[in-house]
Order: C-alpha cells, then sequence, then structure tokens
C-alpha cells in the first residue's frame, strides 16, 4: 500500500507540472493585464509597475522564477488586484471559509443522501421511492441560484431568522451549507440507491437473509459495503469541489469563500492568485483521488493494490 | 430502525436552524446605537486615497479623511474643510488657504499646510502610480514635475508659509479649484506613517490598513474584513466630533445587486449601492419612499474609430448620430429614469446646460442624406464596422437597440461585439474597433470635468481627438471670471466637440439607491457624494 501510495504522488508531480505551465502560459497570453483598466493609465508609470513585478522579463525567465519560488519555499507571490497582500495571505484567509461551508455542506449532503438512498433502495418502486427519486431529480435540476434565493425568501427574508447574506454568525452558516448540501445529496442519493439495488440482488445478500440476519444487519454490514462504492468514486472529485467553494453559493449568501476569488481573479487578470488557487484545487483534487482509491481498494474485495 | 431514519435524519437538520425566531436586524440594532450600514459594492484595491483607481469608494475615503474643503451635504458647494477659510488672489492665481488651529490626525498630531505640501509631492511624484496626476497639472510647475523633467519640488505652486497656511500657485484660473481641493486626490496622507511604511511614494506599502492607517476624516479605520466588510468608528479627535452623531459605519462589500438587495430587505442594510434593474418598478410602486434615483454627473457614450473608415468622415459620424431616437432609447429603460442627452455634458452644474446648432436630435432623414453624401446612400457599400461593449446586461441592451436604429433609419447593419471586460479595455486602447462604449463620470461639478477630456493630447483622450478651436475655447473659460460669459464659451466649446462628434453621447446616468427611511441627513445629489458629519440614524 506504501507503494501504492508513493506511486501515486510521483506520478502527480508531472500532472502539476503540466496544470501549472498550461495555466501560466494560458493565462499570459490572454489579452489585457492586470493593469488594465477603463480609466487609462500613463504608460511611463505602467511601465514603473510592470518593472516593480517583473513582468517586463522574457515569459520563460518569469515562469521559472515563478516555479522557483513556489517548489523552493511555496511562495506564490504578491497579488495584483490586493496589492499589499500576498496570494499565501489571501489563501490562509479565505481557505478556511471554503473549508468551512464545504464541510458543512459535505455534511448535509451525506447525511440526506445517503438516508433517503437507502430508503429508495429498500421501498424499490413504492410511493416512498418515487417521492424521494423525485425530490433528487428536482435537488439536480434546480440551480442553486434558485434553490439559494428561495430558502432566503422564506427563512430571512419571511421568518426573519436568519440573515439574508454574510458570513459572521454560526447562524450564516446555515442557509448556504443546505443549499450546497441539498444539490449534492441528490447525487448522492441517486447513486446510493443505484449501488444498493445492484447490491440487494447479490447472492451473498441472499445467504445472509438465509442465515436469518436482521434487515438492518444486512443493510449496514452487508449491502452498504459494496452499495457505497459509485457514492465513493463521486466523492473523490465531489469533495475536491465542495472543499475549493463554490462562486454561485459564495455570490448568493456573500461568503468570503476562495471560489469567488478564483472566478473574480480570473477577471482581473491576477495572474498570480489565478495560478495559486489553480494548484492549490489541482493538489486537493490529486488528493482526494487518491484517497478514494484507497477507500475504494478497502471497501471492494475485489481491488487490489498494484 | 430503518424506517425511523427520514426522522433521525430530518432533526439533524433541525438542530441547524437556530433560535426558531425572528432576530433583532442589524438596522434595526443599527437605528438605536448609531451604527449605519451600507453597502459599497466591490472591496476596494486600498485605502490609501492617493491610489484610487476611480471615484467609486469615494464616500468611504470621506469618512477616514479631510481635504482643505468638504462639501455640502445637499448641492455639494464647497464649505470648510480642513481649511477654515481661503483668500483668492484678485488674478485667481493664487489661493491662500489658512488651517484650522484644532485640526487633528488621529494619533493627534496636527494637521499642518506641511502634510498637504507632502501629499501633493507624492502625488506628483513620477514614481507613483496613480491615473489622477493630471488632477495637479492645474498647479504651477507641477506637470514638468510629475513627468520627471524637473526634480526641484520648490519649483511646483505648494507652499506651506507655516504650520496653518498653504499657499497654491496655479498656472491658469481654475473656478472649480475650491471643490477640487475636496476631492479624494487631494485628501492628505500623514507622513510620518507613510514613511514608515517605505518610501514616501512607493504604492501599496499597507499604511493603510487597520491599526496602521492614521486619517484625519471623522472616522478611524476599525476593521477591514477581506470580501465582508470595512467597519469605521467615531474619531474622537476630529475637530467637528462634537457634532458627528454615527458612532459606527459598517461598509459591507457586497458585488452582486441580488444578494444585496436581499440583505436590504432582511434588514441588513440601510443603503444599497445598486437596485437590480428587474426591482426598480417593485420599489418604485410599493416603497417609493425608500427608493432613490437621481440624476448622476455621467455620461454614457460611444467613442468613434477617427483613424480609419468609416467613421473617419464627419459626415458618417454625424449620420449615425441624427439616426439615434435618444428619447425611445432612454423609454426602453424606463424605471431608471434616463435622461437623453444633447450633448457631453450633463445638465446642472450651475445652470450650465448645452444648447447650440450642433445639440443632439433625432433626424433620421437628415442622417440618411448625410450618409449619401458620404458616399453610402441607403447604407449600400457600407464597410463591416464592430461595436465593441464589454460584457453586461446593460451595454447589451443599449447595443441592440441602436443596431435596430441605425439598421432601420440607416439601412446599415454593425456587428456587434461582446467582449471580456479587460480583453474589451486592452483592445480599445490598440483602437481595435470601430465603436466602443464608453463614458465619463465628472470628479467636480463644472462643465470642465467632461470637456478637459477631450483637449488634444489628453490622458484619456484615447480616441485622439485634436482641434486647437476647441482647446482654445476651454483654456479660455478658465480666464473667464463671469459665469455667464464662461457657460458662453463652454457652449461653444460643447458645440465644436458635438460638430466633430469623436464621441457620441447617449444618455445620463442615474444613481440609483435604496435607503432605509431611518436615516437622516442624508440627499440625494448630482456627484452621490454623502458627508457622514451631519448623517445620523431616527427611529
Amino acid at each position: 500500500m506504501l507503494r501504492f501510495i508513493a506511486h501515486r504522488l510521483l506520478q502527480a508531480v508531472p500532472v502539476l507540472f503540466i496544470i501549472i505551465a498550461v495555466s501560466f502560459f494560458m493565462l499570459r497570453l490572454a489579452p489585457g493585464g492586470p493593469f488594465t483598466a477603463e480609466k487609462a493609465i500613463p504608460p511611463e508609470i505602467l511601465r514603473n509597475l510592470e518593472a516593480h513585478y517583473g513582468l517586463d522579463k522574457p515569459l520563460h525567465v518569469q515562469f521559472f522564477t515563478y516555479l522557483g519560488k513556489v517548489v523552493l519555499h511555496g511562495d506564490l507571490g504578491p497579488s495584483f488586484k490586493y496589492s499589499n497582500r500576498t496570494v499565501n495571505e489571501i489563501i490562509a484567509d479565505k481557505l478556511p471559509v471554503s473549508l468551512e461551508l464545504g464541510g458543512l455542506a459535505l455534511l448535509v449532503a451525506l447525511v440526506l443522501g445517503l438516508t433517503f438512498g437507502i430508503l429508495a433502495a429498500l421501498r424499490r418502486n413504492t410511493f416512498l421511492d418515487y417521492l424521494y427519486s423525485t425530490v433528487g431529480m428536482l435537488g439536480i435540476c434546480v440551480p442553486t441560484f434558485v434553490f439559494g434565493p428561495l430558502l432566503v425568501l422564506l427563512f430571512a427574508i419571511q421568518l426573519g431568522w436568519v440573515n439574508a447574506s454574510g458570513w459572521y454568525t454560526w447562524q450564516d452558516r446555515v442557509l448556504p451549507a443546505l443549499t450546497l448540501g441539498f444539490v449534492f445529496s441528490a447525487y448522492i442519493m441517486r447513486l446510493t440507491r443505484a449501488g444498493m439495488l445492484e447490491v440487494l440482488h447479490q447472492d451473498y445478500i441472499r445467504t445472509a437473509r438465509a442465515k436469518g440476519a436482521s434487515e438492518v444487519r444486512i443493510v449496514l454490514r452487508h449491502a452498504l459495503r459494496g452499495g457505497l462504492l459509485p457514492v465513493v468514486a463521486f466523492l473523490g472529485p465531489g469533495t475536491a469541489d465542495l472543499l475549493t467553494g463554490s462562486f454561485v453559493i459564495e455570490t448568493i449568501f456573500q461568503v468570503p469563500g476562495l471560489g469567488r476569488e478564483f472566478v473574480n481573479s480570473a477577471f482581473n487578470r491576477d495572474y498570480t492568485l489565478v495560478l495559486g488557487t489553480v494548484i492549490l484545487f489541482a493538489v486537493l483534487i490529486v488528493a482526494c483521488n487518491l484517497v478514494v482509491d484507497l477507500v475504494q481498494v478497502w471497501l471492494n474485495p475485489k481491488l487490489k493494490f498494484e | 430502525m430503518l424506517n425511523r431514519l427520514p426522522l433521525v435524519s430530518a432533526l439533524a437538520l433541525l438542530t441547524f436552524i437556530p433560535g426558531c425566531s425572528r432576530h433583532d436586524s442589524a438596522v434595526g440594532i443599527g437605528n438605536r446605537t448609531q451604527v449605519l450600514h451600507q453597502n459599497i459594492g466591490a472591496e476596494p484595491q486600498d485605502l490609501d486615497p492617493q491610489l484610487m483607481q476611480t471615484n467609486a469608494h469615494f464616500n468611504v475615503l470621506m469618512a477616514l479623511y479631510e481635504g482643505l474643503t468638504g462639501y455640502d451635504p445637499r448641492d455639494l458647494h464647497p464649505v470648510p474643510g480642513i481649511a477654515e477659510r481661503w483668500d483668492i488672489s484678485a488674478d485667481g492665481l493664487v489661493y491662500t488657504f489658512h488651517l484650522r488651529a484644532d485640526a487633528r490626525w488621529s494619533n493627534g498630531d496636527p494637521v499642518t499646510a506641511h502634510d498637504f505640501a507632502f501629499s501633493a509631492r507624492r502625488m506628483l511624484s513620477p514614481n507613483f502610480p496613480t491615473p489622477y496626476k493630471h488632477y495637479f497639472d492645474i498647479l504651477r510647475g507641477a506637470e514638468d514635475y510629475g513627468a520627471g523633467r524637473v526634480t526641484d519640488f520648490s519649483t511646483v505652486g505648494v507652499h506651506a508659509l507655516d504650520a496653518r497656511t498653504l499657499r497654491l500657485e496655479l498656472r491658469q484660473p481654475a473656478p472649480y479649484l475650491l471643490f477640487l481641493v475636496g476631492g479624494f486626490m487631494w485628501m492628505p496622507v500623514h507622513r510620518a506613517t507613510v514613511e514608515a511604511h517605505g518610501a514616501f511614494d512607493a504604492p501599496y506599502t499597507g499604511w493603510a490598513s487597520p491599526g496602521e492607517l492614521v486619517g484625519n476624516g471623522p472616522f478611524t479605520l476599525a476593521a477591514w474584513r477581506h470580501g465582508e466588510e470595512i467597519v469605521v468608528r467615531k474619531n474622537p479627535r476630529y475637530w467637528g466630533a462634537r457634532n458627528v452623531r454615527l458612532q459606527e459605519i459598517h461598509f459591507h462589500l457586497i458585488e452582486n445587486a441580488d444578494t444585496e438587495e436581499r440583505a436590504y430587505r432582511s434588514g441588513q442594510l440601510h443603503v444599497t449601492e445598486f437596485v437590480p434593474a428587474s426591482k426598480l418598478a417593485t420599489y418604485a410602486e410599493t416603497a417609493p419612499g425608500e427608493l432613490q434615483v437621481v440624476p448622476f454627473f455621467s455620461t454614457y457614450l460611444y467613442e468613434f474609430n477617427l483613424a480609419r473608415p468609416p467613421f473617419d468622415d464627419p459626415r458618417v459620424r454625424r449620420a449615425f448620430a441624427l439616426a439615434i431616437d435618444r428619447a425611445s432609447l432612454a423609454a426602453s429603460q424606463s424605471q431608471q429614469h434616463l435622461l437623453p442627452a444633447a450633448g457631453l455634458v450633463p445638465p446642472g452644474t450651475d445652470g450650465y446646460r448645452f444648447t447650440g446648432e450642433h445639440a443632439l436630435r433625432f433626424d433620421p432623414a437628415a442622417a440618411r442624406r448625410l450618409l449619401a453624401e458620404a458616399g453610402y446612400p441607403d447604407g449600400r457599400g457600407f464597410p463591416s464596422a464592430n461595436l465593441s461593449y464589454d460584457v453586461s446586461a446593460r451595454h447589451q441592451h443599449v447595443a441592440e437597440v441602436l443596431q435596430q436604429m441605425w439598421e432601420k433609419n440607416l439601412g446599415v447593419r454593425v456587428n456587434l461585439a461582446n467582449i471580456e471586460g479587460r480583453v474589451f479595455h486592452a483592445e480599445r486602447v490598440q483602437r481595435k474597433y470601430a465603436l466602443a462604449r464608453g463614458g465619463w463620470v465628472g470628479d467636480y461639478l463644472d462643465p470642465h470635468a467632461f470637456l478637459s477630456v477631450h483637449l488634444t493630447g489628453g490622458g484619456q483622450n484615447v480616441a485622439g481627438y485634436a482641434n486647437p478651436e476647441f482647446d482654445r475655447l476651454v483654456r479660455a473659460a478658465l480666464d473667464e471670471r463671469d459665469q455667464a460669459a464662461r457657460h458662453e464659451l463652454y457652449r461653444q466649446a460643447e458645440d465644436a466637440l458635438m460638430r466633430d462628434l469623436p464621441v457620441l453621447p447617449l444618455y445620463h446616468y442615474t444613481s440609483q439607491h435604496l435607503v432605509a427611511p431611518s436615516v437622516r441627513g442624508r440627499y440625494p445629489n448630482l456627484l452621490d457624494y454623502h458627508p457622514y458629519q451631519g448623517m445620523w440614524l431616527g427611529p
């Protein structure tokens, strides 16, 4: 298993290098720069600014300088938009918010998705199954920018229980986490249902039943382990996605997370901030996929570390 | 047990929902404690007044700093600020400001004339990256110093005669100077604080952050939570502190207009930065007292590419101008109360209103005639032309309406190019367009704020317009002491500009806000500036 992990980590190195290189050059080839604005800046001042940030050097020199700083010092450079803050500071400031929101949303998604997925599978083709499946389908179809404001209308404006936006008190976490979690729960619910249905028809479940095991034991001990495989595969990239923030949720609820910074940094041509967030997301996705692979081997006796 | 699972999950989720009772809103608490919640939209890059890139954040700066003059909250005429009085020489070239004895920085240091001289030197330093340097060019010697041609700052017309007397020497009269010196580009910075963080003219050294920033305004910076809010607290050392009633202002940083509107409705904001276009009609009907839509000192326009066909021909430009029905364009966005533009300068500056032979009007027959004269009868043979604009629903709407008007009235179909913001601005500077979306917001209440943009060689004169007659009229207006005669010179200058049409004004914007009824002492005005000294919150 250690060999497997080491092997996968080694594989990640060229992947990350390619991601950094492609993002770096794509970004720099896009027209407009961090200092492009509606009000034109005098050319001599523009030159001063570019020299200050090293943007006047040849592109490949800039690339290797940047790469060197990232690899050797973990230094992601200064932000262009927030001129007296570094990208490391911005990520340190915003990532915890995204982790908190993503973590809560994941909790909501798992609690709702697994529960109703299992129940739907057990009560296949009954009214409950249809009800859960319909709600699940709705969760997939209704976009967050509709579902979120609906929750705000009800809980913040009509009932006045929570704030419509912001990230100050723990109550402010409720609606964003529910909105983001609900969408994911719908996917998890449908995957759980499908996975469970497949497993519940397997011979070993019939054997368990024949032995007289209780329904709870059959479901939780025997079926769930196999039935969760598709969910686990989905959770790899899904978790990375949740933890790195959501532009839409953060905009609807005014959450100061990393997702909004990522999207805005691209509009702002904040070169270092775009690259910093891209690297962070890439590392998270690689890490989540690795964890998922480990979990899958643990869950599925047919798989081995190879 | 399995049957009880949904119940368990539902209960688990219910624990999320707190209290289950209507909580006291930020606005309600704020009304009792004099804490104002105002949204300002996008986050400022820095709170250094000299590094602002636009005037969008002036309302924050006005809380933290104060210039030589301030503004009356109703009509924005200059009132004493840090200067308690001033003398103007008979020729209008020398302004002597007498500073208040009790003006203090937030750390207790006295605000002196030397602070203003230092701030001017910083602003004019060739290393200092500000797009507003040209606002100091009115000072004698400032242009040469700013461009680095002269290195002796004593040649520039800013002199601290003593701690409480500041003399400004102008290279030509500027009737708007008292307004200008109240603006953010003229706000003073605290020398010791700036220099403690780096070279005096080094940008973005972080001195303007919580715990570091020393200002001289009615409030001090208490907190800056990125992506959330900037909090300022009443400054007890401010010379007029006994009249300041607000205790705190929370400047929220909500960028999305719909999110902001929901926050307003749930009682989190006293004042919004925008009103979603889709909500204007509803508020006009249900809460007209909370909706403020008032003229804004700005012009929405298109820029012609004067360097290449077809718009190098003034007849084509005029034809395009005459083929626009501005009234119906404004009516198509009726809730915004837009004012169709007759010229470049919005009305409202001391009674100046542009009229003249070349005032913009709708005359499709004359437009077709001019286009035929230019060699494109009924639009035949008209080259392919792009109308470029940066992505936004408003720009898209205006472009589509004009595309139809030109097609109907001229027989010409322009191509719409909807371009991402930075790409658009980069292409605009390189003049990669036939027609481009543009606009201008005046920084001071004088026609000069708009007309000076089109002076030959001006920094923001992207179209490259050059007309010596226009330059002469605009400069002559500055020398004229009599207001009626000055307005006449501006009228002639604007008429020349509208004859040549380097830009095509369409309408004047409005500023739009939702303002809670408890906000007192805040008045709608042309520049959307709202001094906080006299603002307070009622029940």
